[in-house]
């Protein structure tokens, strides 16, 4: 099984370095630039203002070089051929590792890469700590005085949550036959449920949970975590979909 | 709100127009729902994720900033993907290249009321958004939009990439001027700039695929020419072996009248085939290599071809690859419709610094609503699917070259026959 991971792996390791190599420069580069406009409280401010974009483009970031050899392995009948050597669960949970994987460092690395440049390499810039009060932030403590350990615990928060989004691709990518909802149905899922929970004045929206420190003291655990949770449903009710409703085969005979 | 609803109804609109000239008509009246659809989404887009509220913001794209721009292309890529049912990579350099057209027809139709110092207000909030369609009009007349969508399809690299940089640039544009409150001069040469380059590329593109077109075609037909000058040789050789035969004839004739019969009897065997004659006087080693060929092939059933040709193809409005197709589709069409023991018949001549071209075959007269219908596109007298488009190309060929066509009944050699054939100058 595990050199099945890693094949597949293998499979990915094109598009998913050249997409990690570019959003980590990207990243980088703006953590170090973008903060000369703003007033800084905190060291970690340079990174928050840096990595503004990503929650708008993960969707599309930890979707489009992942999902789409899938589709392609799909409909070229790649996946039946599978069927003589390994069984339809072990091929899929191996493709899923490999995809889960490849999402999580995506998302992984240009924020910890991005975090460290902005603690130690980006150019320096005066923090008034006192020009905001009250000041809230989540993780208050960890955010000024262990922005390390914050770094580090949010971006695997961060990946996590594009694992998950990378799912729903997953899934549209073995039932879907139109590579473009498959790539893009995650990116227009996020505006949604962003636009819709926005318009009841909630802070529930999935965007909320990647970036807790946006909706300031009006976000909760509880709000934090139906993000997640509701798309966890939204994959649910997307495989009932497409396996009772549609009576779609993963393995077109 | 009736205003925004207007406004992106008629965005809807011309993005639709410029998704159908560029990805083609796929569901025929059902086409008519995509501007609704392509509405809603610019509705959408606007109240939900626009920040600036100012109408004249709004003129050029449906969007006020680069992210709201993503959010109109990325749902706009499965909507033509499940729309057109096209290849993916079609799909995918269609949906740039009708975001890009889209924007080049606004910014053409706003630079100019621009310039006459209209900058606001409902003259060009309307104004733009209605002689942009007509600009899209104009365009697809020219056949631009055809040829773009031909390339498209074709997956031609240098298009792709021109869709692409043409959309980068005008957004580039586009941002510089909702940033600096449109400034039309700065605009103007930048889009001017934007257009030449375009223009430029594609014509080089253009040139590129004619020329490649071209050996395409030189590479198919020069070894029939070569296969024509072989058998003239071998002729000429034997030609000079029977003058000769005439000339010993003459020398020990005993009498004049029997010198006279042996000459006669001789000459007979020396004399060039007509049909051949005709192809070595023709200008274009191309056609008359394509005409061999189509002569032998009809030779194998049975069908005589007599050519005439009076006229040349060189230096006319339609390259010669153009004239081989045109000459290829209505030879196979004859040959097609005719019998063992028929006669095509194939004539050029120059007609007031024009060159016609017809082609007949023998066939039983039809009405004049028969010989309008073979034109159109899909008509074919076999119920094969993928048939019917050799003379709906012919038409289109001629129109675009400002040709005429011919198209008639006739009797030739006491057989009714049918002729078509073009004139093209």
């Amino acid at each position: 099984m595990t050199r099945l991971i890693l094949l597949e792996l293998r499979k990915l390791a094109k598009p998913v370095l050249t997409v990690l190599g570019l959003l980590t420069a990207v990243t980088c580069v703006l953590c170090c630039t973008l903060f000369r406009d703003y007033a800084l409280c905190y060291a970690l401010d340079k990174w928050e203002i840096g990595t503004e974009f990503l929650p708008l483009l993960f969707p599309l970031i930890v979707t489009v070089p992942v999902c789409w050899q899938l589709y392609y392995e799909r409909r070229d009948r790649f996946l039946v051929y599978t069927l003589p050597r390994i069984s339809k669960g072990g091929y899929l949970a191996a493709k899923w590792t490999a995809c889960a994987v490849s999402a999580f460092v995506l998302l992984f690395v240009p924020y910890v890469l991005s975090g460290l440049t902005a603690l130690y390499l980006a150019p320096y810039a005066e923090l008034h700590p006192e020009w905001v009060r009250p000041y809230f932030h989540i993780f208050l403590t960890w955010y000024t005085k262990y922005p390390l350990m914050y770094l580090f615990v949010l971006s695997l928060w961060k990946g996590l949550l594009g694992v998950l989004t990378m799912t729903f691709g997953f899934v549209l990518a073995l039932f879907s036959s139109n590579l473009f909802v498959v790539l893009t149905a995650p990116f227009v899922y996020a505006l949604l449920d962003n636009f819709l929970w926005s318009a009841l004045r909630i802070p529930n929206c999935f965007l909320a949970a990647f970036e807790p420190y946006k909706f300031g003291s009006s976000l909760t655990v509880q709000h934090w975590l139906w993000g997640p949770i509701q798309l966890t449903l939204v994959i649910c009710l997307t495989v009932l979909y497409y396996t009772r409703l549609r009576r779609r085969s993963i393995y077109p005979l | 709100m009736t205003d925004l609803i207007a406004q992106c109804f008629l965005d809807g609109v011309l993005l639709t127009l410029c998704g159908l000239g560029l990805l083609g008509r796929q569901r025929g009246k059902r086409d008519l729902l995509l501007p609704l659809v392509y509405t809603a989404l610019c509705l959408v887009i606007r109240m939900c994720f626009c920040r600036n509220l100012a109408p004249a913001v709004f003129v050029l794209l449906p969007a006020d900033h680069l992210l709201a721009v993503l959010y109109l292309l990325v749902p706009a890529l499965p909507l033509n993907s499940s729309w057109y049912r096209t290849r993916e990579r079609t799909v995918f350099w269609g949906t740039l290249a009708q975001f890009a057209l889209f924007l080049l027809l606004r910014e053409a139709c706003l630079l100019p009321l621009a310039a006459l110092g209209l900058s606001d207000g409902p003259v060009v909030l309307y104004g733009v958004r209605l002689l942009s369609p007509l600009l899209w009009a104009a365009f697809a007349g020219w056949g631009l939009l055809r040829w773009l969508r031909e390339q498209l399809a074709e997956e031609d690299t240098a298009v792709q990439a021109v869709s692409a940089a043409t959309l980068a640039a005008l957004l580039l544009l586009w941002q510089f001027q909702v940033q600096q409150n449109q400034p039309w001069l700065a605009g103007a040469i930048l889009l001017s700039l934007v257009i030449l380059l375009d223009g430029g590329l594609l014509l080089w593109e253009q040139r590129r695929i004619r020329e490649q077109q071209h050996t395409r075609l030189l590479e198919q037909y020069l070894p029939m020419v070569e296969e024509l000058v072989e058998s003239v040789r071998a002729r000429q050789h034997a030609y000079r072996n029977q003058m000769m035969a005439v000339s010993a004839a003459v020398s020990t004739a005993d009498s004049l009248e029997a010198a006279r019969s042996a000459v006669s009897a001789l000459a007979g065997e020396a004399v060039l085939d007509e049909t051949d004659r005709q192809l070595l006087r023709c200008d274009s080693k191309l056609i008359s290599g394509m005409l061999y060929g189509k002569i032998r092939q009809a030779g194998l059933r049975h069908i005589r071809v007599e050519a005439s040709l009076n006229g040349g193809f060189l230096r006319r409005s339609l390259p010669e690859s153009s004239w081989v197709e045109i000459l290829g589709v209505l030879l196979d069409n004859a040959l097609e419709a005719s019998q063992p023991d028929d006669v095509v018949y194939l004539r050029t001549e120059d007609q007031d610094g024009a060159l016609r071209l017809t082609v007949s075959n023998p066939c039983p007269p039809k009405s004049n609503a028969e010989l309008a219908e073979m034109f159109r596109r899909g008509y074919s007298t076999k119920a094969d699917h993928g048939r019917g488009y050799g003379l709906y190309n012919v038409r289109q060929i001629v129109e675009r070259a400002g040709g005429k066509l011919v198209v008639r009944n006739e009797e030739i050699g006491g057989a009714s026959c049918l002729t078509i054939g073009v004139i093209l100058s």
